[in-house]
C-alpha cells in the first residue's frame, strides 16, 4: 500500500468519523445506545473487518475495496474514528480480535459457523483471556476446561472483557494442562447453561462495556475447541501472542486517535499562548507524527509477521504515554473548570486512560520491547 | 485581575487536612477547610466553579468573589455530582463568582493539602492491591519494574510534602499539584484496569484532580 492510498483512505475515513460526532457524548453517558444503534451511525459492516464474501458494502478507496483485513488499513481508519470517538470503534460489532483467532486456529467448520453467525444480524464477540487477580498472566490462570464424558465442561471467571455482556458468541482461554501448551482458546455461545456475563461501570471507554464473565460448569464440545487439529505448538497460548501483536498497534492508533482530538481541541478554542505553550504545542505536533509513523511502521511488521510483537509494543508505549500527556495537560490549557466547560475534553482524558492496560499495560509493552531490541528484531537498531 | 494574596495558615496547622483526606475522605477534609476558612460562604475557584460537599452549600448563604463575598444567589447550574467513600461532591457554576482576595489563599493551601491527603492514600492502596497480585507465582509488588513506577509515585509525593513544609504558597503551589498528578498518573498505573473502574480506587484520583482543576492556585501575573 502506498502513501497516496493511504492518504486517500484517512481521507474518506475522516468523512465518516463525522457520523460518529452527533452522539458520541450521548454514548459515553450511555453504552446501551452502542447496541440499539449498531455502528453508532456508521454501516457497521464496512468497518467491521468481515471477510469479503460477508461484506457486501465495504469501504471503496481509488476504486477498489478496503475490507479492513490489514493492520495497516485498520490502523489509519480506526486513528481517524476514534479522533471522533474511541468508544464507538470499540464497540462496533463484528469480529473485533476474535477474528485474528478464528483466522489462525478455527477449521473449516468453525470457521463458517462463526462467520455466519456474527453476519446475520449485527452480533458483538468477545475475547476473554483476563483474570480479577492475574490479569493476562497465562501462567496464573484460573479458568478450566476438562474432560467430562464426550465433551469438556468450562470454569472459571474473566474480567474487563469488553462488549461480553452483550455478545452472543466469543472466545474463551482456559487451561486444559499444565504448561504454556495447556492454554486452549474456546469458542463459547454465549446462551449456554451456567455462563453469565455483567457489564461493569468504567470512567472511559464507556460504550465498549468492559464486562466480567463467569462461568459454572458451561458445557463445550470438541467442536468448540479452536485449534483441535492442530499441533501442540499453535494452540491457544500462541493465538493469542498473535492477537495481541496484531491488536497492539490497533490500540495505539486509538490513543493517537484520542491524543490528537485534544490537541485539536486545544488549538480550536484557546486564543493566544506564552512561549512555553508555543513550544509545548510544537513539540506535540512533532510527537504525533512521530508516533503516527511508529503506529504505522508496527502495523507493517504485525501484516509482515504476527509472531513478533516488539514494534507492536514500542507503538503501544509511546501512543500510551502521548494520549495521557496530551490528554492531561490540555485540561489546564483551557483554563479552570476545562472539564465541565468542555465535556468532550472530559471524555477524551477518561477514554485515553483506558488504552494503558489494554492488551498488556505499560510494564509488558516494555519486556516485549527490551526483549525484541536483545533478539535484534528492530529494524536499524542494534544491540550492544 | 488582579489578586491580592493573603498569607496562609502554616503548614504545621494545614497538615491535618491531608491527615483527615488521608484516613477519613475528602468530603470531611473539604468541610472542615471550609468551616475553618470561610465560615458561611462558599468557594468559588478562578473559572467560577466550585466542587464541595453538599453540607458546605446548605450552611453558606454568600459565595466568594474577587470583589469579597456576595449573598448566594439561587438556581445555579449543578455540573456534575460524585459519589466518594466519605460522601457526595456536587459542582456547581457560579456565574460571578471567584476566589475571595482575603481567604483564597488558605483555600487554595489547604486543597493542596486535601490532594497530598488524597495521593498517599491512593498509593498504599495501590501497593496493597498489588500485594494480593501474582505474576508468574511472583508477588506483583516485587517486580522490580512495578517497585520503579511505585518509588515515582512515592517521590512525587515526597517531594510534594517537601514543598508543603516550607509554607509554599502562591505559584509555588503549581509544582505541588504537578508533583501530586504525576503521583496520582503512577498510582493508576500500577492498579491497571482496576482503576479503571467508577467504583474503584480511581475514584479518589478523579476526585483529586477535579480539585485541582477547580481550585488552581493563582499565576505569577494574579499572585504579584
Amino acid at each position: 500500500m502506498n502513501t497516496d492510498f493511504l492518504t486517500d483512505l484517512r481521507a474518506h475515513a475522516r468523512a465518516y468519523a463525522d457520523l460518529l460526532r452527533p452522539t458520541a457524548l450521548d454514548r459515553d453517558r450511555n453504552p446501551d445506545l452502542a447496541v440499539s444503534s449498531p455502528g453508532c451511525g456508521l454501516p457497521w459492516r464496512t468497518f467491521a473487518g468481515l471477510p469479503a464474501e460477508y461484506n457486501p458494502e465495504p469501504l471503496r478507496v481509488d476504486g477498489r475495496p478496503v475490507l479492513l483485513h490489514s493492520c495497516v488499513e485498520r490502523v489509519v481508519v480506526l486513528e481517524e474514528l476514534a479522533r471522533v470517538d474511541a468508544g464507538a470503534v470499540l464497540a462496533l460489532p463484528g469480529p473485533s480480535m476474535s477474528s485474528s483467532v478464528i483466522g489462525d486456529l478455527a477449521d473449516d467448520d468453525q470457521r463458517q459457523r462463526f462467520w455466519e453467525r456474527i453476519t446475520a444480524e449485527p452480533t458483538w464477540t468477545f475475547f476473554a483471556m483476563t483474570e480479577p487477580t492475574h490479569g493476562s498472566d497465562p501462567s496464573g490462570m484460573r479458568t478450566t476446561v476438562r474432560r467430562d464424558g464426550d465433551g469438556f465442561l468450562l470454569n472459571g471467571t474473566k474480567r474487563y472483557i469488553g462488549n461480553a455482556a452483550r455478545s452472543r458468541i466469543g472466545i474463551v482461554f482456559a487451561r486444559r494442562g499444565a504448561g504454556p501448551l495447556g492454554m486452549v482458546a474456546v469458542l463459547v455461545d454465549t446462551d449456554l447453561p451456567g455462563f453469565t456475563a455483567a457489564p461493569l461501570s468504567t470512567r472511559g471507554v464507556r460504550a465498549l462495556q468492559l464486562s466480567e464473565l463467569r462461568m459454572a460448569e458451561v458445557p463445550v464440545t470438541e467442536d468448540d475447541i479452536l485449534g483441535r487439529h492442530r499441533s501442540a505448538t499453535r494452540q491457544g497460548m500462541w493465538a493469542a501472542t498473535r492477537t495481541f501483536n496484531r491488536y497492539r498497534p490497533v490500540v495505539s492508533c486509538l490513543a493517537l486517535g484520542v491524543a490528537q482530538a485534544a490537541y485539536d481541541l486545544v488549538v480550536t478554542e484557546r486564543r493566544g499562548y506564552r512561549v512555553a505553550e508555543r513550544h509545548l504545542l510544537t513539540d506535540w505536533e512533532q510527537r504525533l507524527t512521530g508516533t503516527r509513523a511508529l503506529v504505522l511502521a508496527a502495523a507493517r511488521s504485525a501484516d509482515a509477521n504476527p509472531g513478533d510483537g516488539t514494534l507492536a509494543a514500542a507503538a503501544k508505549l509511546r501512543a500510551t504515554r502521548l494520549a495521557e500527556e496530551i490528554t492531561t495537560t490540555a485540561v489546564r490549557l483551557l483554563g479552570p473548570g476545562a472539564r465541565w466547560e468542555h465535556p468532550i475534553l472530559d471524555k477524551l482524558l477518561r477514554d485515553a486512560r483506558a488504552f494503558e492496560f489494554m492488551e498488556g499495560t505499560g510494564n509488558v509493552q516494555r519486556l516485549t520491547l527490551a526483549e525484541g531490541y536483545l533478539q535484534r528484531r528492530l529494524p536499524d537498531v542494534r544491540a550492544a | 485581575m488582579t489578586v491580592t494574596v493573603s498569607t496562609p495558615a502554616a503548614a504545621t496547622d494545614l497538615a491535618r487536612y491531608h491527615t483527615l483526606a488521608c484516613t477519613t475522605g475528602v468530603v470531611t477534609a473539604l468541610g472542615v477547610l471550609q468551616a475553618e476558612t470561610s465560615p458561611g460562604i462558599v468557594p468559588v475557584g478562578p473559572g467560577g466553579h466550585t466542587l464541595l460537599p453538599a453540607a458546605v452549600y446548605a450552611a453558606s448563604d454568600r459565595y466568594t468573589t474577587p470583589q469579597g463575598p456576595r449573598p448566594q444567589p439561587y438556581g445555579q447550574k449543578v455540573l456534575d455530582r460524585i459519589v466518594t467513600a466519605d460522601g457526595e461532591l456536587i459542582a456547581w457554576r457560579v456565574p460571578g463568582g471567584g476566589p475571595d482576595p482575603d481567604t483564597g489563599a488558605a483555600w487554595t493551601a489547604g486543597i493542596a493539602w486535601i490532594r497530598l491527603g488524597l495521593t498517599t492514600r491512593l498509593l498504599e492502596q495501590a501497593a496493597e492491591h498489588l500485594r494480593g497480585r501474582t505474576i508468574a507465582g511472583v508477588v506483583t509488588l516485587h517486580l522490580p519494574m512495578v517497585r520503579g513506577i511505585l518509588a515515582d509515585a512515592a517521590a512525587g509525593i515526597a517531594e510534594a510534602r517537601a514543598l508543603l513544609d516550607t509554607d509554599a504558597c502562591g505559584t509555588d503551589l503549581h509544582r505541588v499539584h504537578r508533583a501530586l498528578d504525576e503521583s496520582g498518573r503512577s498510582c493508576l498505573h500500577l492498579f491497571g484496569a482496576a482503576g479503571f473502574l467508577t467504583d474503584g480506587p480511581g475514584g479518589d484520583l478523579h476526585v483529586s484532580e477535579l480539585l485541582a482543576e477547580t481550585y488552581p492556585p493563582p499565576t505569577d501575573m494574579e499572585a504579584s
